[in-house]
């Protein structure tokens, strides 16, 4: 993980499928919360080159209130996983966790929607003010 | 504002914002869920802003700024414009009609499986593949005839409202572009070809052309799941 972390900070505009995929299978990989938060100390720095990411709000919405182990994706959705970039694939997968994570685990119900919200607020309002400062 | 200046003002919405919109878009209609019509309601009323012209205005500009543009910042600049193609590449164009087409997707996905939490969907068979949720809630409407049992809180019915206005509004669009599109196809042509290419592959193709096609699909189901919900909301009045 660290590796391929590495890689991105280095070549930020690189955008090799393997690289996404590692990342993606990274994230959905993630076992325990320590995890989730180590996750979070890297990507700061490593996967996400330029600007603020909306990824890292929904993550951190949710960090440290349930433990990732209880979700897979399956293995037929793997070629789905080159088409897109990172932002793309990081909040696609972190919502499909929620909304999996809320459906298996009702008490976390209402924490993954808040954070699906939260993350659709911060989107709309960046879209709102897109090239106005 | 210079082409590129308003490109770079607004980098971090084509690399990071409008990417993760998609990703948001391709989870909720991916992932057949039994939202609440409270849930509905709160996210719909948010994204309500997307239909907003002078936003949706703005979105078309960024990508086509983005393939246009020449100038200092060669990093940022190849940076973005590698990843618009790679998008425009896949028929999702990232633009403000696209993200349109995702917030009226992932709406009237998400309400009719609000609505239609106590319809079964047992027998209706389905692979988990992009867009799933989305297809088992329009079968499941198929099957039914009937959304649900309708909202009654009076706010939801609001949102109902303004949501229904505004698919109209973006339906009443679409059919005009594509009027338009009959008699001047050649005029803007990258803007008109790539605005809203296909949302999905798996959609057979409509009249004109498969991108028109979808959009005409997406928006249809949006307007008679609404018109439906909003019947049968003011039947329990």
């Amino acid at each position: 993980m660290r590796l391929c972390c590495d890689i991105m900070r280095l070549e930020p505009h690189v955008h090799s499928p393997t690289l996404e995929c590692n990342a993606t299978l990274v994230l959905q990989n993630l076992r325990s919360t320590s995890q989730t938060r180590m996750l979070m100390t890297l990507y700061p720095s490593s996967l996400i080159s330029y600007g603020t990411s909306p990824t890292l709000t929904l993550i951190s919405a949710f960090r440290g209130k349930v433990c990732l182990h209880s979700w897979r994706e399956p293995a037929a959705s793997y070629a789905m996983l080159q088409e897109w970039a990172m932002p793309d694939q990081l909040v696609s997968t972190t919502v499909t966790a929620l909304l999996k994570i809320a459906s298996s685990h009702p008490e976390h119900r209402g924490g993954a929607f808040r954070a699906i919200v939260a993350l659709v607020t911060e989107i709309v309002e960046r879209f709102k003010t897109a090239d106005r400062e | 504002m210079t082409m590129l200046l308003r490109l770079l003002a607004a980098f971090d919405v084509l690399s990071q914002y409008a990417p993760a919109f998609h990703g948001l878009y391709r989870a909720i209609s991916s992932i057949p869920f039994d939202w609440a019509p409270e849930e509905w309601s709160q996210l719909a009323e948010q994204l309500n802003a997307l239909f907003a012209p002078d936003v949706v205005e703005r979105l078309n500009r960024l990508p086509v700024d983005a393939l246009s543009s020449t100038g200092e910042d060669i990093e940022k600049l190849q940076y973005i414009q590698t990843l618009v193609s790679r998008y425009v590449s896949r028929g999702r164009p990232l633009t403000g009609y696209f993200i349109v087409c995702c917030v009226v997707e992932a709406q009237w996905t998400i309400l009719a499986q609000a609505l239609g939490r106590t319809h079964s969907a047992e027998d209706i068979a389905s692979a988990p593949q992009e867009a799933e949720a989305a297809n088992v809630a329009w079968q499941k409407l198929l099957k039914y005839h009937e959304p649900g049992l309708g909202l009654t809180d009076s706010k939801q019915k609001a949102v109902l409202l303004s949501t229904m206005k505004n698919a109209m509004q973006t339906f009443t669009t679409l059919l005009v572009q594509i009027q338009e599109m009959d008699s001047d196809p050649a005029d803007d042509s990258y803007a008109w070809e790539t605005m809203s290419e296909s949302l999905v592959n798996h959609c057979g193709a409509h009249a004109h052309s498969s991108a028109y096609g979808l959009r005409y699909r997406n928006s249809l189901r949006c307007v008679v799941l609404l018109w439906a919900s909003l019947r049968r909301t003011s039947m329990t009045d």
